[in-house]
C-alpha cells in the first residue's frame, strides 16, 4: 500500500507545532545558515526532535526533512533517535583517570536510566565531571553521584 | 625558563564580566594600537611576532592575516573555539576567565582583513564560556567598540569533528559538520564562499599583546623552536592538574614535576602529549624541551597543549584502545579510510597479539594518515603508532 505511509510532517503532535511555531515567530525570516541555531531553540522546548516534529520544522522553513534530518543527526547534542538525557558522564581519559567508572556504578545502581557516557567535556583539570543539562557539574565523588542518581543534584 | 603570565594574567583575578574592570588592568590598548597603525601594520607586526597557530597545527598566523587581507570580497572572521581534543581545557579557561581579551583580538582581527561579520564557534558542552562572551559583545558593542563588524556567538552541537576548520564552515553555514577538501583553503573561499580568517582561541590570545608591544617583544619570549608564551592543560596523574603557562623552552620535566607538583602516585609512566591525536612520551625523554623543534627530535609535538600523565598502575594499552574508540565515534563518516579504519583499530585493540597485531595497526595506520580527507583520520593512528613504538614489547600482558 505505497502512498499510504503518513509523511514525517504528519506526525507532529499539537505541542510539536506550537513550539515550533513559537521559535520561529521569536526569529527574524530564516536563513539556511541560522538551521543549528533553531534546532537548539526547538530543543532547549520539546526536549526531543522527532521525525513529526524536523518534519513539521521543515515544511515550515523550506528544508527537506531528509536534509534536516541529516544535520540534526549529525550532533551528540541533539536528541533525534535517543531519549533526551539529563546526565551525561565524561568518558574521557582523564576522568577514567579519576575514577569515572565509580561514579558509572553508582548511578547504575541508583537505577536512574536518565544517564549517559559521554566523550571528553573539556572539565579534565577537575575531573570525573558530567554535564547535567547543559551546566557542567565536576571534582565529583561518590555521594555527588548518588545525588546525581536520585535526581536531586 | 620560568612561568609567564601574560595570557593568564587576568584568568581568576579580574572580573571577567566587567569592561571597566577589563580596561583597567590593560584591556583594549591593543585595540587602541591597531586603530592608530592600521591594517597594513597590524599584519607586519604580527608577522613579525613569529606567531604559530595555537590549536594543534602550528601554521605562522601573519601569514594566514597577509593571506585574507589581500583578498577581495566580503570577508569573515571566526574565533575557532570548538575546543574537543581530549584532555584539552585551555581555551575553556581564556574564554570563561578573560573573554574581553578573545573578544578584543577579534575586533584586530576585523580591522586588519576588513571583515564584514564574525563568528565565534564555541563548543556546545562551554555554556558559561558562551554566555562570558555574549556579554563582552554586548559591553564592547554598547561603548561603541564594534564599529560596522557584526559578531555572532554560535554554539557547538556537540561534534569533535567541527573543531576542524572546514567542517567548522559547515556547521555555521547550516549544513552536516563534514570537513571539506582543501584547497581552496579558507584564506581563499571560507564561509559562505568568502575568504575567512580562523585562529584558535589562545592563538587570539596573543594577539592585542603582540599589536600593543610590538612584534619584536613577542620574539624576545622563549626560544626560536617556540616563540611567545605557551598554555599547557596538565590532566590525569599529577598532583594539580590545570592551565599552565610557561615560555617556550621549558622542559616537560620541568612542567610535570615543578609546576604541577609532580605525579600522582609513585612514579610517572608516560604522558600522552597534545591530545588524543598526539604522542607517548616517557620518562627517559622527559628532559626534552617543550617547542617545535626540540620534540621533533623525539617524534612528538605540541599539538594542542594537551598534557595526560599516567602513573605506573596504568594499562596503558587500555588507554590507547579508549582514544581509538573515541576517534571511532567522532569519525564523521565521510571518507572510508577514517570511518572504516577508526573502527578497525578498535577491533584490533580489543585482540592485541603481538607483533602480527602490530603489522596490521600499522599498515592500517599508514593508510588512514595518507588517505583520509582531514586531520582526524590523518592523526587518529598516530597515538596507536606511538603506542607500539613506546610500548610494543608489553602487548602480551
Amino acid at each position: 500500500m505505497v502512498g499510504e505511509a503518513p509523511t514525517p510532517a504528519q506526525l507532529v503532535t499539537a505541542a510539536e507545532r506550537f513550539v515550533v511555531d513559537e521559535v520561529l515567530l521569536d526569529l527574524p525570516p530564516f536563513e539556511r545558515s541560522a538551521l543549528l541555531p533553531v534546532l537548539q531553540a526547538v530543543q532547549a522546548r520539546a526536549p526531543r526532535l522527532s521525525k513529526g516534529l524536523l518534519g513539521y520544522l521543515g515544511d515550515r522553513i523550506h528544508v527537506p526533512f531528509a536534509e534536516l534530518y541529516g544535520v540534526a543527526s549529525f550532533y551528540a547534542l541533539l536528541n533525534t533517535d535517543r531519549a533526551p538525557v539529563r546526565v551525561r558522564l565524561c568518558g574521557g581519559v582523564p576522568c577514567i583517570l579519576a575514577g569515572a567508572e565509580q561514579i558509572a556504578d553508582v548511578l547504575s545502581r541508583s537505577g536512574n536510566s536518565d544517564w549517559t557516557w559521554f566523550p571528553c567535556i573539556g572539565q579534565c583539570d577537575r575531573a570525573p565531571a558530567a554535564l547535567v543539562g547543559e551546566e557542567p557539574a565536576y571534582a565529583l565523588t561518590q555521594s555527588a553521584a548518588i545525588d546525581l542518581g536520585n535526581g536531586s543534584h | 625558563m620560568a612561568a609567564t603570565n601574560f595570557l593568564l594574567g587576568r584568568c581568576g583575578v579580574v572580573d571577567p564580566s566587567s569592561l571597566d574592570a577589563y580596561a583597567a588592568n590593560g584591556g583594549l590598548a591593543g585595540l587602541r594600537r591597531a586603530r592608530e597603525i592600521g591594517p597594513a601594520a597590524i599584519v607586519d607586526e604580527l608577522t613579525s611576532s613569529e606567531l604559530v597557530g595555537r590549536g594543534g597545527a602550528a601554521f605562522p598566523t601573519g601569514r594566514k592575516w597577509a593571506g585574507v587581507a589581500a583578498a577581495r570580497g566580503p570577508k569573515y572572521v571566526i574565533c575557532n573555539a570548538d575546543e574537543s581534543e581530549p584532555g584539552t581545557f585551555k581555551d575553556r579557561k581564556l574564554l570563561e576567565e578573560d573573554p574581553f581579551a578573545i573578544v578584543e583580538a577579534m575586533l584586530i582581527a576585523g580591522l586588519a582583513v576588513g571583515a564584514v561579520g564574525g563568528y565565534f564557534y564555541i563548543r556546545g558542552e562551554y555554556a558559561l564560556a558562551a554566555r562570558r562572551i555574549q556579554h563582552a559583545i554586548d559591553a564592547l558593542e554598547a561603548h561603541g567598540e564594534l564599529g560596522d563588524l557584526r559578531l555572532e556567538v554560535r554554539r557547538g552541537g556537540g561534534a569533535y569533528i567541527c573543531g576542524e576548520e572546514t567542517a567548522l564552515m559547515n556547521s555555521i553555514e547550516g549544513k552536516r559538520g563534514e570537513p571539506r577538501s582543501k584547497p581552496p583553503f579558507p584564506t581563499e573561499r571560507g564561509l559562505f564562499n568568502q575568504p575567512t580568517l580562523i585562529n584558535n582561541v589562545e592563538t587570539l590570545a596573543n594577539v592585542p599583546l603582540i599589536v600593543e608591544r610590538g612584534g619584536a617583544w613577542f620574539r624576545s619570549i622563549g626560544v626560536p623552536g617556540l616563540v611567545g608564551p605557551k598554555l599547557f592543560c596538565v590532566s590525569g596523574h599529577v598532583q594539580r592538574p590545570g592551565v599552565y603557562e610557561v615560555a617556550g623552552g621549558t622542559s616537560l620535566r620541568e612542567l610535570l614535576e615543578h609546576h604541577t607538583g609532580g605525579v600522582k602516585g609513585s612514579t610517572f609512566q608516560a604522558v600522552l602529549l597534545g591530545g588524543a591525536a598526539g604522542t607517548y612520551v616517557t620518562p627517559r625523554e622527559f628532559d626534552t624541551a617543550l617547542d617545535y623543534q626540540s620534540l621533533r627530535t623525539i617524534g612528538a609535538s605540541i599539538g594542542s597543549g594537551a598534557v595526560i600523565a599516567f602513573n605506573e598502575s596504568v594499562d596503558m594499552w587500555d588507554m590507547v584502545r579508549r582514544f581509538a574508540e573515541f576517534f571511532a565515534e567522532e569519525s564523521c563518516g565521510q571518507c572510508v579510510p577514517c570511518r572504516v579504519g577508526t573502527v578497525r583499530q578498535v577491533e584490533l585493540l580489543h585482540r592485541l597479539d603481538g607483533s602480527a597485531s602490530f603489522e596490521v595497526l600499522t599498515d592500517l595506520g599508514q593508510a588512514m594518515q595518507s588517505a583520509s580527507i582531514c586531520g582526524l583520520g590523518q592523526t587518529a593512528a598516530t597515538q596507536v603508532l606511538s603506542a607500539i613504538a613506546q610500548f610494543g614489547g608489553r602487548s602480551g600482558s
